[in-house]
């Protein structure tokens, strides 16, 4: 009976499984459904949420990652081998982003699909400082090696990105990264960029004024870089939303200001901004907006 | 207002009466009385009396779909709810193949997100049991993934390096 149900069907089941767990589930049933999933996983699956990673011991190489929202409610850990000898932990997407110590480059590693993914050298390594790196592909399945970029930011005000396969990374020059309201003495306060985000195959970076730029320039064309001098190519980004006076507006108390950017749905991104007020410093305001070239909407809202 | 009333007929032999309106939701039917205009009944030669009994019951429901009404929306989405909580696996995959077969989207989108609601937090060995579906991986196969696993390498990146020194 069941076992008979046509593939149009297990289509939308599979569409509805809700978590990474079931989909693991699915995949390891038989021999058909594997080869289902795995040709069809890509287009049915929504981004699946976040991990959440916890170490156990600084010396302990395993680490617990606990899936944030784990939809069958059995909020279960799952303990995975870390790479040997790596530091620095962040996620994107179902990939999770180290600093190897041993290579002395960013590893990204997907706990899922078991891939390793080594990225070029970037810098100095006792200079590096990374903000936040950024997959393009969420799901643990790489189908074209051409789609997956990997986004940095770090030092504070540096901005890059590489193709999987490529020996170096692209650089991305970000004009006009000060307000015309601001003054130069007002911009020595600026920390540079805050997040960094993929949608819809562009990469967004805000920077601590508030202002949204976009690359697109070098992302949608597959161009392999395979000399070492194209270490140096560098590409431009344009200036996508300009929130920084409304931030001047809403509070000059301001003092430590962070924005994040996060993808609301297929169509927009949302900045998300915390303030704390430099008298008040345990006063958080949430600042909820969405980015969306057709619509802009600025609700208010006020957290715990 | 009168409305048409449908007769279709299960694969053995019993008849159930539906008003047009109701029986439209399947395309199946409506095609299948615009193209030969049965007499005696549609015939579904595919569902048997029990699972059509089942179907009648939602389609005759589901006539009327509230357009703008929250609060009926809620009540139809509860009585949804209902609709499939005293059904046993056979008789849900039943209606599953059911609805494909008479094209009705909603219930097919229905039975397939229970199914897909029992799935969550089953271990593999459920699922099997639940689909009715013998595992055909082979030990060897088993083995193979295990072991990929354990050593947990497939390294992917600029070739020139030492990528593949550090996990041997």
């Amino acid at each position: 009976m069941a076992s008979d149900l046509p593939e149009d069907i297990l289509h939308l089941i599979m569409g509805k499984l809700s978590s990474m767990v079931c989909h693991a589930a699915f995949r390891s049933v038989c021999q058909s459904w594997r080869s289902f999933s795995l040709r069809y996983y890509s287009h049915l699956v929504p981004p699946p949420p976040p991990w959440l990673m916890f170490p156990d011991k600084p010396t302990n190489p395993n680490s617990r990652l606990y899936h944030l929202y784990n939809f069958d409610g059995t909020k279960r850990f799952f303990q995975f081998e870390t790479p040997e000898g790596c530091g620095h932990r962040s996620y994107s997407g179902t990939w999770l982003v180290f600093w190897d110590r041993k290579m002395r480059r960013i590893r990204v590693w997907n706990p899922l699909s078991l891939t390793h993914i080594l990225l070029p050298h970037l810098m100095d390594p006792s200079k590096l400082r990374i903000i936040k790196v950024v997959v393009s592909c969420t799901g643990p399945l790489i189908k074209n090696p051409d789609d997956v970029i990997f986004g940095i930011i770090y030092n504070y005000t540096k901005f890059a990105f590489t193709r999987l396969g490529d020996k170096g990374w692209t650089f991305v020059q970000v004009t006009d990264s000060l307000p015309l309201h601001q003054t130069p003495k007002e911009s020595i306060k600026m920390r540079g960029f805050n997040d960094i985000i993929f949608h819809k195959g562009k990469l967004y970076v805000v920077n601590e004024f508030g202002m949204v730029f976009v690359c697109e320039e070098g992302i949608g064309a597959p161009h392999r870089y395979t000399h070492d001098y194209d270490h140096l190519r560098i590409v431009k980004a344009k200036m996508f939303i300009d929130n920084s006076y409304k931030m001047k507006e809403l509070n000059p108390m301001a003092r430590f200001i962070f924005h994040y950017l996060g993808e609301v749905s297929k169509f927009s991104i949302r900045i998300v901004v915390r303030r704390m007020a430099w008298l008040t410093s345990d006063e958080f305001e949430y600042l909820w907006e969405s980015v969306n070239p057709k619509t802009h909407i600025l609700p208010t809202a006020k957290f715990d | 207002m009168s409305t048409k009333k449908i007769t279709l007929l299960s694969s053995d032999n019993e008849l159930f009466t539906v008003d047009e309106e109701a029986a439209n939701q399947s395309l199946t039917i409506k095609h299948l009385i615009e193209d030969t205009e049965p007499e005696n009944g549609v015939p579904l030669p595919q569902v048997h009396s029990k699972i059509l009994a089942k179907v009648t019951e939602y389609l005759i429901k589901h006539a009327n779909e509230p357009d703008n009404d929250a609060a009926a929306k809620e009540e139809l989405k509860n009585w949804d709810d209902k609709f499939l909580e005293k059904v046993n696996h056979e008789t849900l995959f039943d209606l599953i193949l059911a609805a494909n077969y008479l094209d009705i989207k909603g219930l097919l989108d229905l039975t397939c997100q229970t199914v897909a609601d029992l799935m969550n937090g089953m271990s593999v060995v459920e699922v099997r049991k639940l689909f009715n579906i013998v595992n055909d991986f082979t030990p060897e196969d088993e083995a193979e993934v295990r072991k990929r696993r354990k050593r947990g390498t497939k390294t992917i990146g600029p070739s020139n390096d030492q990528a593949n020194q550090s996990n041997h």
